[in-house]
């Protein structure tokens, strides 16, 4: 069976080992990789896209070396294989003109501020899962646990 | 044209050789209001016209050198008081008419005036645009003036900021220590079946592989012990090694959560120990914008402050080529932390700017010799260079190229350098071109004085 996978990004290892660490609830359904670049994250992706796994959810900061997280996640929309992958943005420190961008091209679903709060990034992640879980239509019994559930029944009423 | 009439003038007026007046440099020809009825003729030299107002210092309000005239106001008004001190700036020489009425004599006032107004029209020109440059100055001068006393003032804020700052970070670092002495005391009582050990570990290593090397380990350690990958992950994240795990090797999957459960422990207080001190310096980066607390009266020896700044950069510098040409001299009297501060500023910009170019084998070459009473350290890099447009900016706090905020980034970097370097008497050069950029650091030898009683 193909594998869900959430990668973080930053690359400040004391930041990137915090982010997982508040994500390692996740764990038990999602397998969760961190990255300290852009480019250790593309070479994770490709390997994950050749063993045919999912990748349901990339958290990102922006200001990093070689590659800033936008420019990233923009590559990322642009590719089209990960047109249901959901992007979020975690950055102390981004200009308004960055802003635009991740939200114009790359399509950033969410823009978390840091220092972040642990409840906040866990709600939006779940919130995420649950889009990326509905779109890619998966049976979201099976996560239900890592899924917001007031999204997951809001969502399922506009089906029926 | 001008010139003709001039000689005309000067020989018809202003030829007799009893009305010459030689003065030296400094001399005063005229006092400012003093009466004046003669007309001078500049035949070499400098003149400086002053305005003396008790309450400020004299004010330059004119110069005029050869071939000009001097006394001008004076002789025409009727009051015939000087305006302005008249006093030689070098050795000059000057000729003159007693009087309107000795002109009158020597030629008719008429003519002399047909002759005269040209000239002295031009003169105006010429000491209303030395005015306005003047003012010009002034204004400049104003202008820096405001941005210096900007910058004070985002000093002073700097300096309130940091102290704030550091007072929360001090509780901070003090609190978490105090955590990880209890925290250890108590794991080391409990003992916990060999799990303190693992929370060691934590503390001393923290997070020191990177996320590559943490997959490559996890897939290693599926394969050795046939292990669940999320079981491994456990393990992997934590740096255990194979040789660590293998005392546990029966049980390793119902032991995982808790070997990293004590692992982790010690690596949160150890990631707390590092981003606390990393406030530290950011803040220890922006006060000393607004302060110059260095305390100049160390003993150091220069070349070990290069090496501290190497050690304290080991983890960007580990893909590059170092060569050191350090020199030895006796140890100076100059600031040991503002020198190790400028080191780790100019070598950190290189590495970076080296690195962004990975294609280029990265290669910094750092000297440091002493050479007629000053020292010279030399640090180069094969980056791509400055740009002509930015190098004169590079120095100017609030500069950055860096986007965003990455290892602070607040442009203060270079700004700081060179005020270090001159309180050191010191001097800063740059030059740069794609594939080489070199900072020069001129430092007077100044060296410690050893005490007599040795």
């Amino acid at each position: 069976m193909a594998k869900l996978y959430i990668i973080c990004i930053d690359d400040q290892r004391e930041v990137l080992n915090t982010v997982v660490k508040d994500l390692e609830s996740f764990e038990n359904f999602f397998v969760i990789e961190a990255c300290e670049s852009a480019i250790e994250a593309w070479e994770l992706i490709e390997e994950i896209d050749d063993e045919g796994d999912q990748l349901a959810l990339v958290v990102s900061d922006h200001v990093m070396p070689d590659k800033s997280g936008v420019q990233f996640l923009t590559e990322l929309y642009e590719d089209g294989r990960f047109a249901l992958t959901r992007k979020i943005l975690l950055t102390g420190l981004a200009t308004h003109k960055d802003t635009i961008t991740a939200i114009n091209k790359a399509k950033i679903d969410t823009y978390i501020e840091k220092p972040w709060k642990k409840e906040q990034l866990i709600g939006d992640v779940k919130k995420m899962l649950t889009f990326f879980v509905l779109e890619a239509g998966l049976n979201y019994e099976k996560y239900i646990d890592a899924l917001d559930q007031q999204t997951l029944l809001g969502e399922l009423r506009k089906k029926v | 044209m001008e010139l003709v009439k001039q000689q005309w003038l000067r020989h018809q007026f202003f030829s007799d050789p009893d009305k010459v007046i030689k003065l030296k440099k400094g001399d005063v020809l005229l006092e400012e209001n003093a009466f004046n009825r003669r007309l001078y003729h500049i035949n070499y030299g400098v003149i400086k016209g002053l305005l003396c107002d008790s309450n400020e210092p004299e004010e330059e309000v004119f110069q005029s050198s050869q071939n000009t005239f001097v006394g001008v106001l004076s002789f025409f008004s009727d009051s015939n008081l000087s305006y302005a001190k008249l006093v030689a700036m070098e050795e000059s020489e000057v000729s003159y008419v007693e009087s309107k009425e000795e002109v009158i004599e020597k030629g008719g006032y008429q003519v002399f005036f047909e002759y005269f107004v040209p000239i002295i029209v031009n003169e105006l020109l010429i000491r209303q645009m030395y005015a306005h440059n003047m003012a010009n100055e002034k204004k400049m001068a104003l202008q820096k003036l405001m941005e210096t006393s900007n910058l004070a003032t985002l000093g002073q804020l700097a300096a309130g900021l940091a102290h704030e700052l550091n007072n929360a970070i001090g509780v901070i670092q003090r609190k978490t220590e105090w955590f990880a002495e209890n925290i250890s005391k108590y794991l080391q009582e409990q003992n916990h079946d060999g799990m303190y050990s693992f929370y060691l570990k934590g503390v001393e290593r923290g997070h020191t592989i990177s996320t590559s090397e943490i997959r490559g380990l996890r897939k290693n350690l599926e394969k050795t012990f046939h292990i669940d990958s999320s079981v491994s992950q456990k393990f992997a994240r934590a740096g255990l090694g194979i040789d660590e795990l293998i005392p546990f090797k029966k049980n390793l999957s119902a032991m995982a959560d808790r070997i990293s459960y004590f692992y982790d422990m010690g690596a949160a207080l150890h990631d707390m120990t590092i981003s606390s001190r990393h406030v530290e310096s950011v803040v220890k980066s922006v006060k000393q914008l607004g302060t110059s607390n260095y305390s100049m009266e160390q003993e150091v020896n220069l070349n070990n402050t290069l090496n501290e700044s190497i050690s304290i950069l080991k983890r960007i510098l580990t893909n590059i080529e170092l060569e050191l040409d350090l020199q030895y001299f006796p140890n100076i009297q100059a600031s040991h932390s503002g020198l190790v501060q400028v080191w780790v500023n100019i070598i950190k910009n290189a590495a970076e700017s080296m690195l962004s170019q990975p294609q280029i084998t990265a290669r910094l070459m750092i000297s440091s010799k002493l050479v007629r009473n000053k020292i010279k350290v030399e640090i180069c890099d094969n980056g791509p260079g400055i740009s002509p447009e930015i190098l004169p900016e590079i120095f100017r706090p609030n500069f950055t190229t860096k986007v965003g905020g990455l290892s602070f980034g607040l442009g203060l970097g270079l700004s700081i350098v060179q005020k270090i370097i001159h309180s050191h008497n010191g001097e800063i050069e740059v030059a740069s071109k794609p594939g080489c950029t070199t900072f020069r650091i001129t430092l007077p030898f100044k060296p410690y004085p050893i005490s007599d009683d040795k």
